[in-house]
């Protein structure tokens, strides 16, 4: 959980990559390049990365090509991209499409590790079900995709050190022993904009229960047998906005 | 006469008669011829023949009648015949005189038997005066009947008096008038009244009048029906009393029927003329002119004017009538002068337009030519057309101005667009340029990046190599954003931002030397703006940097004062940066927007320019104070967000 955040730097200009990269690993972050489009979705294919930081404008595949291939494969992976273009029409398309956002070319590099120290934080998408076998499962499939899992399957562990660290709380309205809709409260609490996703395989029953966490922000609820397609999509967008907020205010 | 003895006792009685008839013969004193009938041998004359001819007794019985009688001897003998037949005893013959003249005389000559032989025994009256004066009475009748007859005028003398109404005297004339004989009207003397008309009768009766106690002459005016038409008589009679306190009215009567109906025309036409005069839209003034003691006209004065007048020039209540033109319009003497001499003397009319005095109103002016120096004026007005010449001159003068404002904005127009132009082609290239020169620019401060990073124990002449390049980089790019912004803006982005986001962020990418104090303050509860965040950075950037170098470039480098603050201004956001550098020359002033135009020893004069173009692009604006040696404040001036309810 600790280990750097393993960035992939994909540009067709290699003094460029080699110049980032040794910025980068000196600041420490581990650090693979690739010098085209083909050759990042190969990496990505082979390798776990916690963010891609491409050109946009290359030969053979541009950024927005390549974050769309990206987003196919690992919907969790951000993708920020840099230009040294006013390429607007391209870059309005890869934000409209879940690009993280874009730096300017030359960069500003304190800027850009700003942005990173904040994305090595809070990176977390928290699973609190009691259902060990539905955490097992949703783990294995949201890292498929990129993103960072951690399992609660104990509702009575104290939440307050993961909750610094997440950005998504994934929450089964019906626990053990304790109710989702208190530890919704609890986590409200303790930190009102943490976004939290609502779970349950009991839609009636729960109606209730389900109303009153919609009253108190939660940001959707979800039902059981979950739609995969759905969730991972609700997730991209929660992280999209996160990453863009990132940007704008870089933890420096 | 002796020698006849028988006879002689008769005879002799007789002769004493006969001595008393020839005493008688003798001595009377009428003038006496004893004459033989058949020679004409005067017998005997008394003494009043004597004295009468000239001739003595004794001489007169030696002559023949024939010697008196200037008429031919041949006549005198007829006459003589006749006499002596007693057929005619009275004649009229010329006599000469001894002393030559010829005397008319009036002869009764008579036959008598004296001693047995005929005489003629004949009286002479001289009757020349008689004659002459008879002669004269009846020429002068003749006279005055021609005249009567060739006067058109009838002539009467109707006796009125007690039970009497006739006319003594009717002249052919005056029957002609009434279309009846001379004898008919003094037989029935009242044709005359039945032929007046019963309308006039009233006037014709009560014309005769009597003032103390004396007739009155008769004037009357009246209507006769004459064969079935109407005839106006004028009738002047003047009454002569008699002894017997009767009238004689002598009268004249004309004819003036042609005359009424005239004057009748006369009158219409001068009513329909007055009628239209009064009813006319136009003023019209009938003048007559006004001469000084040198017979030169100085002036002219109203005689009258149509009711229009008062209308159209506003005369109403005024003394129009009487008035002099000079007092009446404001002419000067000098005017009418010029313009009535020149007037005059062509004998035409006249057209002018003038302004009247009163109200200001423009009147165009008719002039007739002069008759018997009198003319008529009348004023037309064209106030309204006037106004709208004078509008259209105006509008012409606006259009010409406008055509000329809209020429020159053409060509500034023109001028702009080559310069964009130009401009455009520069961006293009810029726009390429500095994309390809982004990328080495990046490696470049990479590599100063990553140099530092692994270096934090360098040398300071390291160090300080490394920041000239990593400054260079920064001034570079700088260059290359303001090309690239300013051939192109980028979509618009905008957000609800605050004043104070954007300024940290300004002054975070864009810092200022330490050496300049820097002090901000933003007005409590100011709105937030809506704006593309980044290029507002862009410009507080470029306001901030260009204050900065303002302030060290300048000699009050000791006390370099920048100052950002906020206000809300008419419902905008007002971000001031001030400072107080080298300020900006009047000059200056109208090109710091142009672009291209720098007066710094770096950059290429874009700064401002896209400054402007951004924040017009964002519906905000840029406004500039400044004044040289006491520096700048620019104002950025950007729309509020407004919740939508």
């Amino acid at each position: 959980m600790n280990k750097n955040l393993q960035i992939l730097i994909v540009d067709d200009d290699r003094r460029m990559t080699r110049t980032l990269s040794d910025i980068l690993k000196v600041s420490g972050y581990d650090v693979i390049e690739a010098s085209s489009g083909p050759d990042a979705l190969e990496k990505v294919r082979t390798m776990t990365f916690d963010c891609v930081l491409s050109d946009i404008k290359m030969p053979e595949m541009d950024g927005v090509e390549l974050h769309r291939r990206l987003y196919e494969m690992r919907p969790g992976l951000p993708v920020v991209l840099m230009t040294a273009y006013a390429a607007d029409e391209l870059i309005h398309t890869g934000l409209e499409e879940g690009v993280a956002g874009v730096f300017d070319k030359p960069l500003n590099l304190n800027h850009l590790l700003g942005f990173f120290t904040s994305l090595a934080k809070n990176r977390m998408i928290v699973i609190v079900d009691d259902d060990e076998a539905f955490c097992k499962t949703l783990d294995d499939i949201l890292y498929q995709r990129g993103f960072h899992v951690t399992m609660v399957t104990d509702p009575h562990i104290d939440i307050t050190s993961f909750i610094a660290e997440s950005q998504v709380i994934l929450l089964d309205l019906k626990l053990n022993s304790i109710t989702g809709l208190d530890m919704l409260k609890d986590i409200r609490r303790k930190n009102p904009a943490m976004p939290v996703l609502m779970v349950t395989g009991h839609r009636e029953e729960m109606a209730d229960s389900i109303k009153a966490a919609l009253a108190i922000d939660a940001y959707a609820c979800l039902y059981k047998p979950l739609e995969i397609p759905q969730l991972l999509k609700l997730l991209a967008e929660l992280q999209k906005q996160r990453l863009r907020d990132l940007i704008k205010h870089p933890t420096s | 006469m002796s020698d006849k003895e028988p006879e002689l006792n008769i005879e002799n009685t007789l002769w004493d008669s006969e001595e008393n008839f020839h005493h008688m013969f003798q001595k009377h004193n009428a003038v006496v011829l004893l004459i033989e009938p058949v020679s004409g041998q005067i017998m005997d004359a008394n003494m009043a023949a004597e004295s009468f001819y000239g001739y003595s007794v004794e001489r007169l019985r030696q002559m023949n009648i024939t010697d008196i009688n200037t008429l031919p001897p041949e006549q005198v003998m007829q006459e003589r015949q006749r006499a002596l037949q007693a057929k005619r005893n009275y004649f009229i013959f010329p006599h000469r005189l001894a002393g030559g003249q010829t005397r008319t005389v009036e002869v009764h000559s008579s036959p008598a038997t004296l001693k047995g032989r005929q005489f003629l025994f004949s009286i002479i009256h001289d009757i020349t005066e008689r004659k002459q004066a008879e002669d004269l009475l009846l020429k002068s009748k003749e006279n005055y009947d021609k005249l009567v007859a060739s006067i058109p005028v009838g002539v009467y003398v109707l006796h009125t008096g007690q039970g009497v109404f006739a006319f003594e005297y009717v002249s052919p004339r005056m029957a002609e008038i009434l279309d009846v004989k001379v004898e008919d009207l003094l037989a029935h003397p009242d044709i005359l009244v039945k032929k007046i008309h019963p309308d006039d009768m009233k006037s014709f009766a009560q014309n005769s009048t009597v003032t103390n106690g004396e007739f009155q002459p008769i004037k009357w005016k009246g209507r006769v029906f004459v064969d079935g038409n109407v005839k106006w008589l004028h009738i002047i009679s003047s009454p002569e009393l008699q002894e017997n306190n009767d009238v004689n009215w002598h009268g004249l009567v004309t004819d003036i029927t042609e005359r009424k109906q005239a004057e009748d025309a006369l009158l219409a036409s001068e009513q329909s003329l007055n009628t239209l005069f009064e009813t006319m839209s136009e003023g019209v003034a009938l003048n007559e002119v006004v001469y000084d003691e040198n017979g030169e006209m100085i002036d002219y004065r109203v005689l009258n004017v149509n009711r229009a007048f008062y209308a159209t020039a506003d005369y109403r209540g005024k003394n129009v009538v009487g008035a002099f033109a000079t007092q009446l319009y404001g002419m000067s003497s000098e005017f009418i002068k010029e313009f009535w001499k020149g007037h005059k003397e062509k004998k035409s009319t006249a057209y002018t337009e003038m302004v009247s005095p009163l109200e200001n109103r423009w009147f165009f002016v008719t002039t007739s030519p002069f008759i018997n120096d009198r003319f008529v004026t009348s004023f037309f007005d064209i106030t309204e057309r006037k106004q709208a010449e004078e509008k259209i001159r105006q509008l012409n003068a606006d259009l010409e101005k406008r055509v000329d404002e809209r020429t020159h904005e053409l060509r500034e127009a023109q001028e702009q667009l080559v310069r964009h132009e130009k401009l455009a082609v520069l961006g293009q290239m810029a726009s390429t340029i500095g994309h390809e020169l982004r990328n080495p620019l990046g490696v470049i401060s990479g590599a100063v990046y990553y140099l530092n990073l692994v270096q934090p124990n360098a040398d300071d002449k390291i160090k300080q190599y490394l920041g000239i390049i990593d400054q260079e980089v920064r001034t570079s790019e700088k260059i290359i954003s303001d090309l690239l912004d300013f051939a192109r803006i980028k979509s618009i982005d905008r957000e609800v931002v605050s004043v104070s986001e954007l300024i940290d962020q300004t002054l975070l990418r864009f810092p200022v030397p330490a050496s300049v104090h820097v002090s901000i303050e933003i007005a409590e509860n100011l709105p937030r703006a809506y704006v593309d965040p980044r290029q507002m950075i862009q410009i507080l950037g470029n306001l901030v940097t260009n204050a900065w170098q303002a302030m060290s470039s300048a000699e009050t480098e000791n006390s370099g004062q920048l100052s950002l603050y906020s206000t809300l201004q008419n419902d905008m956001i007002n971000i001031t940066v001030k400072d107080n550098g080298a300020g900006i020359t009047t000059e200056n002033m109208k090109k710091i927007f142009e672009p291209l135009f720098t007066t710094k020893a770096k950059g290429i004069g874009l700064g401002l320019a896209v400054s402007r173009k951004l924040a017009e692009a964002n519906d905000g604006r840029i406004e500039v104070e400044s004044e040289a040696g006491r520096g700048s404040s620019f104002h950025l001036l950007l729309p509020i967000f407004k919740e939508i309810q």
